[in-house]
């Protein structure tokens, strides 16, 4: 209404909404980022303020041994059970996806409990059974312990990209010719690539940071990060920890960003939980 | 032309049924098509015609019934072994392929020697103008562009039957209508059978040789497009197919071979039908005229039109035409009539409120 | 996501009914292997003592000791109202994303979900580095003359409170937001159009139309914080014992698998109350 211009009054209201929206993003990312300065200083302990700046906490995290090679044992971990996880679980999902089965449901929810127990219970639980079954505290034990989790993640971020999808393009490729294992090879997989990709990255995710699982099959082959992290915590309260924290950090970081190249940011809104 | 030798081949479906849970989605239908024969399968949503389509591509499975390509029961053998082109309603083309992948995966997937799939790929790119998008993925081309990459797709593989299933529904209407002229062209080139399901009377109306029209799994009516306009076989293809005026009489008599009809309601009006077997006084039947066959007047035409007295009601202009309600003494539905808007000063200009004669030849009718 | 939607078509159904479901067939058998029937035996090691007692012995004392009864109420409690904190803290900020944000959502997104993608580890080491006695936030508290001693909230249960709530808020604003998204706009609109004022469309029109996404988010937190034990065991010092963080100490310090059993049990049932009310309005919505 170009001629009847009115001063609009300040939308108090909305400047109030705005000031709490900055207020609760510092909230969000106060303890990372203030641990992540931590990491860069030069102090023995962690006090206040900050007076000089160093790298040598990341010296020490990388001549500690125990963080490197349980940094190298979660990682090996997380391979492994997003590995066994794809193989065992992008079946399901495309079978859940296409089922006509009034059991598809039933089944569906089946395979996402293990996100709803909680995980300490599933460490206890399975720390008895695996020993029970002769595997006890072993690699191969955390490998299925992490798998149990990671499962549900590719299972739901596949079958939903596969829903999406629709069935038309596999339709119009069995109609040009292609055969059931083509139009697999031709034209499903690469549909639910970026699924598969993003459920096995959430994953690994989920497993680096689990140390509910990992803690009862903690031995000395066996320590992941957030074990070894977790007995440094309680013993030392020197930056170390911050170093070790920071790096962790950035490979998320930058596995998220494969993510949202690879879907787009909005998929994991749906998904992640 | 893409292949030289191009080959098209008659569809024929025998008795063929299917039902999903308790819902019969399709009675026992037989239905014969010629090779080149461009056929509509027309009618509104879940009357059946998609499921007819899915059959004859081996999308779906018969409970009962044949259906032969050529001259093979194709009944039991797979989609990807029928020799079909199709192009779906969204297209369904491949989101992780360029246009000219697309377009080459049906000659991959029959083992043809790369040059020659390029040398195809090409040619068909060229005949849909899309030449200049062949290393474009399908998310960059507009619906238009998309369509033709399915149509391309369909077509390459030198497909005896083609299956369009609803492939003009995603456009917009002006291009509609020109993708419905290249689409015509191109199948009378190629020679194509095509088989089109659509919900859209004007699209079946313009592009088919005949004209297939369902509603609830049942075949109503084939015939070709004016046939069906002009003698529609039911209350259901009249009312489907066009505007449709129906006009509810009794048989009072019989008069050599006419049978003399009363409108309902409308005392001391009489109309009249050619006779047809089954006609006897006292029965009920329907007349359908379609409303551009209907002319107004000021004065009682002679007793060779069919006429009914009214008053007009409403008037529309719909740009070729104008559309004008009449109402009749004691009918509730008026009478339509379009008037051709020839840019004679007198169209257009009747007025609301005035009396007038609503005729037509007898020709122009169908009695239901 | 909805399964029905998948098939259009309803298959003709015939014998078991499982047609298609063979690929599920590695899955279903890995999880029975490794989740249910671990679970199965956990449930038989709670009926498990030294021999001297009847077999509920655990649970009797359990449900008996005045302590372990207040341990059960305690998780409860910490879960509800952290879950109470995550909505009032959680849902203007889902209004906000789903409603104000023009170009700017995507980088408020990647805020939201980043914290979720550091180690629960780190984020409660910053936690124990902002909150110390001589940490930034007494500093400044001290320096600005508005408290006149340093802060001990490291060893109250406050500081678990900032560190679940700041765990979980995510989770809360993300239900919210991916429910609000679908409550079309025109609708509040429309109550403005009819007169209501600003405050009134919103507590009239979007609030109800937004609780659904309230209460899969409130399940889906209290689920999480019952199950949580890391937050109590570094920030809490002993101040906040849930059942997860009794798990634990009785794991290290007393290793009575039994006892250990049982109390995992308890958390099992609570978890299997959460998910059926989780299915429940789920499905109640009408979309699996």
């Amino acid at each position: 209404m170009s001629g009847s211009h009115s001063v609009r009054r300040p939308d108090l209201g909305l400047i109030a909404l705005k000031v709490y929206v900055v207020a609760f993003f510092a909230f969000l990312m106060a303890p990372i980022v203030v641990v992540v300065i931590y990491s860069f200083s030069d102090m023995a302990y962690t006090t206040w303020p900050i007076t000089d700046l160093s790298l040598r906490w990341y010296q020490r995290m990388l001549e500690y041994r125990p963080f490197m090679s349980s940094l190298a044992f979660s990682l090996q971990v997380a391979v492994a059970a997003a590995v066994l996880s794809i193989l065992i679980g992008v079946p399901a999902a495309l079978a859940l996806a296409r089922s006509g089965s009034r059991y598809a449901e039933a089944v569906m929810t089946f395979l996402l409990a293990p996100l709803s127990m909680p995980m300490i219970l599933l460490g206890v639980a399975l720390l008895y059974y695996l020993s029970w079954m002769g595997l006890g505290v072993s690699k191969l034990s955390v490998v299925l312990g992490h798998t149990v989790v990671s499962l549900p993640y590719i299972i739901r971020t596949v079958a939903a990209v596969y829903i999406q999808s629709g069935r038309s393009q596999e339709e119009a490729a069995t109609i040009l010719g292609a055969g059931r294992w083509q139009v697999f090879w031709h034209v499903t997989l690469p549909m639910v690539r970026a699924g598969i990709l993003a459920g096995a990255i959430f994953a690994m995710l989920i497993s680096l940071d689990n140390l509910p699982i990992s803690f009862f099959f903690a031995g000395p082959d066996t320590n992941t990060l957030p074990v070894v992290m977790l007995a440094y915590q309680q013993n030392q309260f020197d930056p170390a920890i911050a170093a070790i924290s920071t790096t962790q950090t950035v490979i998320a970081v930058i596995m998220l960003l494969i993510v949202q190249r690879l879907t787009g940011l909005h998929h994991i809104i749906g998904q992640k939980r | 032309m893409v292949n030289s030798d191009t080959h098209s081949a008659p569809v024929s479906l025998r008795g063929v049924t299917r039902t999903f849970g308790d819902h019969v989605a399709l009675h026992p239908m037989t239905l014969d098509i010629q090779a080149g024969e461009f056929v509509s399968l027309l009618g509104p949503s879940g009357c059946g015609k998609t499921t007819t389509l899915r059959i004859v591509a081996g999308l779906e499975s018969t409970d009962a019934g044949s259906v032969w390509i050529g001259n093979r029961d194709v009944t039991h053998v797979s989609p990807n072994r029928r020799g079909l082109g199709m192009v779906f309603q969204n297209y369904a083309l491949f989101p992780h392929m360029s246009v000219a992948e697309n377009i080459a995966f049906g000659l991959e997937m029959s083992r043809m020697p790369k040059a020659e799939i390029e040398t195809q790929v090409a040619r068909i790119i060229d005949m849909v103008h899309l030449s200049q998008f062949a290393d474009r993925m399908p998310a960059k081309l507009s619906g238009g562009q998309q369509q033709r990459v399915a149509l391309a797709r369909s077509l390459v593989t030198n497909p005896a039957v083609l299956l369009l299933d609803e492939p003009m529904a995603a456009l917009d209407k002006n291009l509609r209508e020109t993708m419905q002229y290249e689409l015509r062209q191109i199948q009378e080139t190629l020679g194509t059978t095509t088989i089109m399901v659509t919900h859209d009377q004007e699209e079946a109306l313009s592009l088919s040789d005949r004209i297939v029209v369902m509603d609830k799994g049942h075949l109503l009516q084939a015939g070709a497009p004016q046939e069906i306009y002009d003698a529609p076989a039911n209350r259901f293809v009249s009312e489907f197919l066009g505007a449709s005026n129906l006009i509810e009489c009794e048989v009072t008599g019989l008069d050599g071979d006419e049978a003399v009809l009363s409108p309902r309601g409308m005392s001391g009006v009489t109309l009249r039908a050619a006779m047809r077997p089954g006609i006897a006084a006292g029965e009920a039947v329907t007349l359908s005229v379609r409303p551009e066959r209907i002319s107004m007047s000021q004065a009682q035409p002679d007793s060779s039109h069919q006429a009914v007295p009214g008053t007009i009601v409403t008037h529309v202009f719909r740009g070729a035409s104008h559309a004008y309600q009449i109402r009749m003494n004691g009918v509730e539905t008026p009478i339509l009539v379009y008037e051709q808007a020839t840019g004679h000063p007198e169209t257009g200009k009747r007025n609301i409120g005035s009396k007038v004669w609503a005729h037509w030849a007898s020709e122009g009718q169908t009695v239901l | 996501m909805s399964l029905a939607e998948s098939h259009t078509r309803p298959k003709r159904r015939v014998g078991w009914g499982l047609q298609g479901l063979g690929g599920t067939l590695p899955a279903v058998i890995f999880l029975i292997a490794f989740f249910v029937l671990p679970l199965v035996d956990n449930t038989i090691n709670s009926f498990e003592n030294d021999g001297s007692a009847a077999a509920i012995d655990n649970y009797v004392r359990l449900f008996t000791d005045s302590y372990y009864i207040e341990v059960i109420a305690r998780t409860l409690w910490v879960s509800l109202l952290s879950t109470l904190i995550c909505i009032v803290l959680g849902y203007p900020i889902a209004y906000y994303l789903v409603r104000h944000t023009e170009g700017s959502g995507a980088f408020l997104i990647f805020l939201l979900v980043a914290p979720l993608m550091t180690s629960i580890i780190m984020r409660t080491y910053g936690w124990q580095i902002l909150l110390a006695r001589n940490g930034p936030i007494s500093n400044w508290l001290l320096d600005f003359g508005l408290i006149d001693r340093p802060l001990a909230t490291l060893r109250s249960p406050v500081s678990v409170y900032f560190g679940v709530v700041h765990i979980l808020v995510p989770y809360m604003v993300i239900s919210i937001a991916s429910v609000l998204q679908s409550v079309d706009r025109r609708l509040e609109e429309a109550a403005l159009i009819l007169g209501a004022s600003r405050w009134r469309a919103f507590w009239r029109v979007t609030l109800p139309l937004s609780t659904a996404g309230i209460v899969t988010g409130s399940i889906i937190v209290f689920m999480l914080c019952n199950g949580s034990f890391l937050t109590m065991l570094l920030l809490g010092n002993g101040s906040v014992v849930t059942l997860p963080l009794l798990i634990y100490q009785q794991f290290i310090l007393v290793n009575d698998a039994g006892f250990a059993a049982t109390m995992g049990n308890v958390l099992l049932f609570l978890a299997l109350a959460c998910l059926y009310l989780q299915l429940r309005t789920v499905r109640g919505r009408g979309h699996v």
